[in-house]
């Protein structure tokens, strides 16, 4: 069975629930270093499936922009926060840029942290 | 564990060729405004053959402004293109004799030694030629194209000109086989230098990361191409009429061209800025932004230069609208940006590893704000005051904000250095 998540954050899951909330809380503790907001709340994760059968874990993410200085940190992070989760066999993240990010993806705790008024 | 293919860029074991060069840049730009401060009486006075000027003028060029370029060039160029660098070794290759070059033709400045001038310039043309070969064979791998790689294009024709002109002018030091024309030639090399080079890369470079650090829903469009195109010609224009020895009116026909560029480049920023998600802009891009309105300076104080009577033109003035330029434009936006580009580099060596399995440090963490204010304080008042100073011309005042600059500098590069420590 696999179990899909829209990318919305989340509290934390209990240990060995490998949920669709569980991989997004467990994305929430990869944060932009430039921007200070994890990548959860900044809108960059776009699609979560899990198996719990099999315990593996996908990923679609994006970056603010193509040519990031991060695209070569933020989806390795990405993995390792995933890798870390109870229950995960093997977690795979694509960078996708389809659709492309803007700033309107940003939750309300995203922008709160980016000091807008 | 499945990973995910590499979208970049660099090979993780080129962050040394990089900071290496941003390294010689900082201690560069500390020497800078010690000799400025120092020399300033005599350069107010005269700067034409003149070894403080020659000095304080290369430091800032050679030792500076290309040196970032450079180095923020082997890491950013491959970044926006998404590819990897052509070749690492020359890279190295370019260091090396860039290091090499640049006291040499300082020092040889200092004392007008032709031959010791001539093998240093080699040198950095030698060293300049490796770097265009690699930038030039990296943007031929692009995967995908952006509007800033068109500009990074034209910028890096005009560094060939600037240093092959540089060599001329440096055999003329001894032979005066340039004549009258000598004049003409330092006005395309300074022209090429601060227009084509430094001023192309960075309103190339700002296209893209200013909407990345600033969040902005604006992105630039139409007028980039507007700038682009504006921006050369009016280069070329000043150059063609500087080399024929036309009049301050094709001159002036020339800046107005280029002037309009600039003009739509200011307001693109200025769409940016006002369209940002992030309201709060760190020290870095405060002083980036400040940059934007002494370019618009310079443009102001060019105009009136050129619109003077004659003897307006006073050697102190000159200094002003040079030093203007090259203090309160150029050196502003690159100051600002080592602020992020010192501080990528060093947590993507250390911690970009650790990113995921544990906590580690965001890179404004990195950055020690109070000493990063006041060193943007002094060195945009310190401009101000030198630029005044000499225009007014008071030189105590401009001996004050020269002060002013070279304590912000090393206010700058010690906060450079607390980054490494970090």
């Amino acid at each position: 069975m696999t179990n899909r998540a829209q990318a919305r954050p989340t509290s934390p899951a209990p240990a060995g629930d490998l949920t669709g909330e569980s991989v997004l809380a467990a994305l929430q503790q990869v944060v932009d270093p430039e921007l200070g907001i994890d990548i959860v709340n900044l809108g960059l994760v776009y699609r979560v499936a899990t198996n719990p059968q099999t315990g593996a874990v996908e990923v679609d993410m994006t970056l603010t922009t193509p040519g990031c200085p991060l695209s070569g940190s933020l989806p390795a992070a990405a993995e390792r926060a995933l890798s870390m989760l109870p229950g995960v066999r093997s977690a795979r993240v694509n960078l996708v840029w389809e659709p492309l990010w803007d700033p309107s993806r940003i939750t309300p705790q995203g922008r709160a942290r980016l000091g807008r008024r | 564990m499945v990973l995910a293919p590499p979208v970049a860029i660099g090979s993780s074991n080129a962050f040394a060729l990089p900071l290496s060069f941003l390294l010689f840049g900082v201690v560069h730009f500390v020497g800078l405004n010690l000799v400025f401060a120092l020399g300033l009486s005599a350069i107010s006075l005269s700067w034409f053959r003149q070894p403080w000027a020659l000095v304080s003028t290369h430091l800032f060029t050679l030792g500076y402004v290309s040196a970032i370029i450079m180095g923020a060039g082997y890491q950013l160029v491959p970044v926006i293109l998404e590819t990897r660098l052509w070749s690492l070794k020359l890279g190295y290759w370019h260091l090396a004799l860039y290091a090499a070059g640049v006291p040499i033709l300082l020092a040889s400045f200092w004392r007008l030694s032709s031959p010791w001038l001539v093998a240093g310039g080699t040198l950095v043309a030698v060293a300049v030629a490796l770097f265009l070969v690699n930038m030039a064979a990296t943007m031929r791998k692009a995967r995908h194209w952006h509007h800033s790689a068109t500009f990074l294009i034209c910028s890096l024709v005009y560094p060939a000109a600037v240093v092959t002109l540089g060599l001329a002018l440096a055999v003329n030091l001894r032979t005066g086989y340039l004549g009258a024309s000598t004049r003409g030639h330092l006005v395309i090399h300074a022209l090429f230098g601060f227009g084509g080079w430094f001023t192309l890369t960075i309103m190339g470079v700002a296209y893209r990361l200013v909407p990345l650090f600033t969040l902005s829903h604006h992105q630039p469009g139409a007028r980039t191409w507007a700038t682009l195109a504006l921006t050369n010609a009016g280069i070329l224009a000043m150059a063609t009429a500087a080399g024929f020895g036309a009049g301050q009116r094709w001159l002036a026909a020339g800046l107005a061209v280029a002037g309009a560029g600039v003009a739509a480049f200011l307001l693109e920023m200025h769409q940016v800025l006002r369209k940002r998600v992030r309201k709060d802009l760190e020290p870095g891009m405060q002083l980036t932004r400040t940059a934007f309105a002494f370019l618009a300076v310079t443009l102001a104080l060019l105009a009136i230069y050129l619109a003077a009577p004659a003897d307006f033109a006073t050697p102190a003035r000159t200094v002003g609208l040079v030093y203007v330029a090259a203090m309160g434009w150029v050196a502003l936006v690159v100051t600002g940006q080592m602020y992020k580009i010192v501080p990528f580099l060093v947590w993507t060596w250390r911690y970009a590893p650790r990113a995921g399995k544990e906590s580690v440090p965001l890179l404004r963490d990195m950055v020690d704000p109070r000493v990063a204010r006041w060193a943007g304080w002094l060195l945009v008042g310190g401009t101000a005051l030198v630029v005044a100073g000499l225009w007014l011309p008071w030189l105590p005042l401009a001996a004050t904000g020269a002060l002013a600059n070279a304590l912000g500098a090393l206010l700058f590069a010690w906060n450079m250095a607390d980054i490494l420590r970090r």
